[in-house]
């Protein structure tokens, strides 16, 4: 991997061994993707691996975005 | 199964595992409170339900954008994922949705919009590949900065636009891991270098010699050696073709999207 960048290498990769990422794959919708457990009922959308075209154009299924689970009665 | 990630999270759905608690089994004794409530008799329905039941109620519609609009912001980020003080474009999700872009019929041009301090090499020139093969009009508008690899995607579209306080640095790429033998470093450095300088050369006016030259000015940058290029100068190198902003670049993509829609319809007539 070559970074090709205006900021310092060691900004970029400031702290890249003490993150710790706790990812889980999910399907929501049809859509299979990775998200970060926010809590119990949250969780935010990481990357999708694969879905139609138009889901990755859906501004409800952009990496950052938060999905909110119901919980179960 | 229906699909609509506007709707909350239902874990009914088969095929979602988080599944709390047993379903209760179907054929479950009613509870006394049930059995004791007398029915109630079916009331006529308000006209505010009437209303709901047919749907009625019309808002204004909101128009749909013929326009797709990218924005390529802070680190390019490629096969290694940043730690989280960068902002990062994640490319594995810009190429699906420029995938999408080209093959979706109601979007008839894209604008991409960079403010970016450069990334991953591959990633970099993933996307500016992905941007220069799309049929539809594309225009390019460099806002803040399109540094280092931010460079072959800023004048990888149709036409480029840069903000006239902007910058784009050009400076050589280097290597960062394990340095095994000098010369083969060397000659894959220089190969990765030039595949940079031949996309920007293929997709810009400006000529590879100055392209080179910029790379490796010495005395311009404080912690490199390369060059700083502000707005005006991009356009007097030819890198990029017009000094400007969003609403040039709107006004530009319009143009370029009715010359296309002539021209298709040209072609149907021909037929």
């Amino acid at each position: 991997m070559m970074i090709h960048s205006t900021i310092p290498l060691d900004l970029v990769l400031q702290g890249m061994e003490d993150t710790v990422y706790s990812y889980e794959d999910i399907r929501y919708g049809g859509v299979q993707m990775q998200v970060e457990r926010m809590g119990p009922d949250q969780a935010r959308i990481v990357r999708l691996y694969s879905g139609r075209l138009e889901d990755y154009l859906n501004p409800a299924l952009q990496p950052g975005k938060i999905l909110s689970f119901r919980a179960e009665e | 199964m229906t699909y609509d990630p506007n709707q909350p999270f239902s874990p009914q759905q088969p095929d979602v595992p988080y599944r709390t608690t047993p379903a209760l089994p179907a054929n479950r004794p009613m509870s006394y409170r049930q059995e004791a409530q007398p029915q109630e008799e079916p009331k006529k329905a308000t006209p505010l339900e009437t209303i709901q039941q047919l749907g009625q109620i019309a808002t204004a519609p909101v128009p749909e954008s013929n326009v797709f609009c990218l924005s390529i912001i802070g680190q390019i980020e490629g096969h290694m994922i940043l730690p989280p003080q960068n902002k990062t474009t994640k490319y594995e999700h810009l190429i699906p949705q420029l995938v999408a872009a080209e093959q979706n019929p109601k979007i008839e041009g894209v604008l991409i919009i960079l403010n970016t301090v450069g990334g991953d090499v591959e990633a970099g020139l993933a996307i500016a590949e992905m941007i220069a093969t799309i049929t539809k009009p594309t225009v390019t508008l460099v806002l803040g900065g399109g540094h280092s690899i931010g460079v072959p995607i800023a004048v990888s579209a149709n036409y480029s636009i840069i903000a006239e306080t902007a910058t784009m640095t050009i400076h050589p790429i280097r290597l960062n891991g394990l340095i095994i033998g000098v010369p083969q470093t060397f000659e894959y450095m220089d190969k990765m270098q030039e595949r940079i300088i031949q996309f920007i050369t293929r997709h810009s006016n400006i000529e590879e010699q100055k392209v080179k030259e910029l790379m490796f000015k010495t005395g311009e940058l404080t912690r490199d050696i390369g060059t700083t290029v502000v707005g005006q100068d991009a356009v007097r190198f030819g890198l990029i073709d017009q000094i400007g902003g969003v609403g040039d670049a709107i006004q530009k993509l319009n143009e370029m999207m009715a010359a296309r829609k002539q021209q298709m319809n040209q072609e149907v007539t021909i037929q």
